[in-house]
């Protein structure tokens, strides 16, 4: 495999593990809602796309432990769902907590790393750095303990504005990939 | 001490005394007993708290005025906000007395930073006997030095960032960890390996994360310092173990609504651990020994008045009739469970009473609330079919006013439930139907959600009872008090003599309603031969 077309298979894999990330389909099973799209798998493709890009980037690695750490978190979460119907991980707080705070470094840290290797091509990558703020702001916004239920109208933004970070973050990667692989299939 | 020649004054009065005593300890090291050996700190205890100077006292004669030239001396070019170059140090308290100024010389730098330091220290002293927090406290020292480097290795260049890293290598020996005369900022080789390490990995660290740590800080100081919802389970209702006990404990009714349903469900279900969460301290002790011991309550069982038994398993509907805030602070009502909507009433025949009643007093206890029956419970005259409702059998509240020549008297009955309807799904050999049924499950936080009232009275002049039609509104205390007579009533009027009960209103809100007792007072407005009265009728028990 050329470099490139490792890269490309590299930034396919990260666009998928977010589209599994962020997307949510969900199944009724034994009268639970388990989704099909588990966030398992995301950590399972980030954790490939790393192993292709960590000759690349030298600060990936580091996301390693992280990125195998938030695997295993989500696959208990989702057993847990199959087999009681309740989020596992909800039951110790602190530990829920701790989960966020790797999140929240693993992905800015993630898109940083794809930022700088796209701005190592002279491709700008501005928009996914302000992607990437946003995205990690509004996950520690949700996190603080504010009556979300009674600000029903600041919730219905914040969930808003976090779809539409979503989507421009998945729509920024494939046009991160597109610019860097062009010419290869 | 307000500036840093005090600090030193006393901080060497305190290393006299303590060089006297090591001096001392090492004279009498065989000779006196380990216990005098300990004992003997307590004069260095005593000294730390005494202020130096204490009663015009020193303890080398002379050494206070060799601190006065040199605090002049060094002063005197300074223009420090703490000292006064001229005046004279005085210990005044052996804790820096910190004043809101912006410090301006060396010497206040330094006092502010040694009170500082005293903070950090005085955090580490609350937890003393905490191995994990002495280590925690260490790690934030080394991790303080860590820091320090990384200042350091940022102003170096090349060769000069080896050197610094030889010259940490060099105190890389515990000799040095608390060697006299410095910070102690070595503080051991295993720390000082850790350190070169650090270096070692200088701008090896990601760089362009600064957002991202401060959200993951942000994150992590929501957690720890505001943590999550303190909810307990609600224990079940006949569970012994110390975790259901304690968990009883901690689901104290906090409202007075929440007392209410949680005594009355207590009594229903005949258990003492949901008594515990309704019940005054003093029957606290008892009820716990009853649940232990999954002994039922003491007291008999309510509905034995009508005739049903303990295992017959009927459910009663409770409401709260006429409940007053009293001038203590504390509500009265009377409580109703009421059997009306059970398979019970239905199998009964006419003139059987499906209701008891029992007078209650709701008494603040701290951040809770608990329920003390005043009297036993008796049956509800039978010609009350639905006591959930307003009727005409049981009481209602007398307020009265007296206005001029006239007297009013409104008889108020307001009727407040916690509503504890839940749907199930029953399914039997003809499919699957849902049924309401009520929750026994205490809601120690509830808040009343359904009411009704009714009203009647009557009213006289002078002596002689007369009809008229009278406008009454709620009012709280303080409008009451404020003597606040509404400008529009409403549509609420009675039509003298009239008895309370035979009609009214209601309503529910599910999120609590808007009164939570009946009324502290009522505004009340007649007409009489053309001319307009108000004035305020007091319930008769707080009229003022």
């Amino acid at each position: 495999m050329t470099d490139t077309q490792q890269l490309r298979s590299a930034l396919t894999r990260i666009i998928w593990g977010y589209v599994f990330l962020y997307l949510d389909l969900n199944l009724g099973v034994n009268g639970h809602s388990l989704s099909v799209l588990p966030n398992w798998v995301s950590y399972l493709l980030f954790f490939s796309a790393i192993g292709l890009l960590e000759g690349e980037v030298r600060d990936l690695p580091l996301l390693k432990p992280f990125c195998v750490l938030l695997g295993i978190a989500e696959g208990v979460n989702w057993l847990g769902v199959l087999l009681t119907g309740e989020t596992v991980l909800y039951w110790f707080y602190l530990v829920y907590a701790l989960v966020i705070c790797i999140s929240i470094y693993f992905n800015f840290q993630m898109l940083t790393d794809v930022a700088a290797l796209v701005e190592a091509r002279n491709i700008d990558a501005g928009a996914l750095r302000g992607v990437r703020n946003g995205e990690a702001v509004l996950r520690a916004v949700t996190m603080l303990p504010l009556p979300w239920q009674e600000w029903e109208l600041l919730s219905a933004l914040l969930a808003l504005a976090g779809i539409v970070m979503c989507l421009c973050m998945i729509g920024l990667l494939i046009r991160a990939r597109k610019m860097c692989c062009e010419g290869t299939t | 001490m307000e500036n840093i020649w005090a600090f030193l004054e006393q901080t060497l009065a305190a290393s006299l005394t303590a060089a006297v005593l090591l001096i001392a300890k090492r004279l009498f090291l065989d000779k006196l007993s380990p216990r005098w050996q300990y004992g003997v700190w307590a004069i260095l205890a005593i000294r730390l708290l005494l202020p130096a100077g204490f009663f015009g006292r020193t303890l080398i004669p002379g050494l206070d005025v060799a601190l006065e030239a040199a605090k002049t001396g060094a002063e005197s070019s300074l223009s420090s906000v703490l000292t006064d170059p001229y005046g004279l140090t005085e210990v005044l308290a052996p804790i820096p007395l910190v004043r809101l100024a912006g410090p301006v010389s060396i010497t206040d730098w330094l006092f502010y930073l040694y009170a500082a330091g005293v903070a950090v220290c005085l955090l580490r002293c609350l937890h003393w006997c905490n191995p994990l927090l002495w280590y925690c406290w260490d790690q934030a020292q080394n991790d303080s030095e860590a820091l320090c480097d990384q200042r350091v290795l940022e102003r170096l260049e090349g060769e000069e960032r080896r050197e610094y890293g030889v010259i940490l290598l060099s105190m890389a020996d515990n000799r040095y960890a608390r060697a006299p005369g410095t910070t102690s900022m070595a503080n051991g080789g295993k720390n000082i390996k850790h350190r070169i390490g650090a270096i070692a990995r200088f701008k090896r660290y990601p760089q362009g994360v600064a957002l991202g740590s401060w959200c993951v800080a942000v994150v992590l100081a929501a957690a720890c310092l505001v943590g999550t919802s303190g909810a307990v389970e609600m224990p079940e209702q006949w569970a012994a173990d110390s975790v259901s006990l304690a968990r009883a404990r901690m689901n104290r009714a906090t409202t007075v609504a929440g007392a209410l349903d949680t005594y009355a469900k207590a009594i229903m279900e005949d258990s003492p651990i949901y008594l515990m969460m309704a019940a005054p301290e003093e029957a606290q002790g008892e009820l716990f020994a009853a649940a232990q011991a999954r002994k039922g309550l003491d007291t008999p069982y309510p509905l034995e008045l009508l005739g049903i038994e303990k295992e017959d398993g009927v459910q009663a509907e409770w409401a709260v009739y006429n409940l007053l805030e009293g001038a203590d602070g504390n509500y009265t009502g009377l409580l109703v469970l009421d059997a009306y909507t059970t398979w019970f009433a239905h199998s009964t025949g006419d003139f059987q009473s499906v209701a008891v009643s029992q007078p209650v007093r709701i008494v603040r206890e701290g951040n809770f609330w608990a329920v003390e029956p005043l009297e036993d419970w008796t049956a509800v005259d039978p010609e009350c079919t639905l006591a959930t409702h307003v009727n005409s059998v049981l009481p209602a509240l007398t307020y009265t006013a007296q206005v001029e020549d006239f007297r009013v008297e409104i008889n108020y009955q307001y009727l407040l439930q916690v509503d504890n309807r839940v749907q199930v799904d029953d399914t039997d050999f003809f499919g699957t139907y849902s049924s309401d049924r009520l929750d026994t499950v205490p809601k120690p936080a509830a808040l009343f959600t359904d009411y009704y009232r009714s009203a009647g009275g009557r009213t006289w002049k002078g002596e002689e009872e007369i009809s008229l039609t009278v406008w009454y509104e709620p009012l709280t205390r303080e409008e009451a008090e404020a003597g606040e007579i509404p400008e529009q009533f409403g549509h609420r009027s009675v039509r003298t003599p009239e008895e309370h009960g035979l009609g009214g209103g209601g309503g529910s809100d599910s999120t609590g309603c808007d009164h939570q007792q009946s009324p502290a007072a009522l505004a009340v407005r007649f007409q009489y031969r053309d001319q307009v009265y108000n004035g305020i009728a007091w319930p008769e028990e707080v009229a003022p």
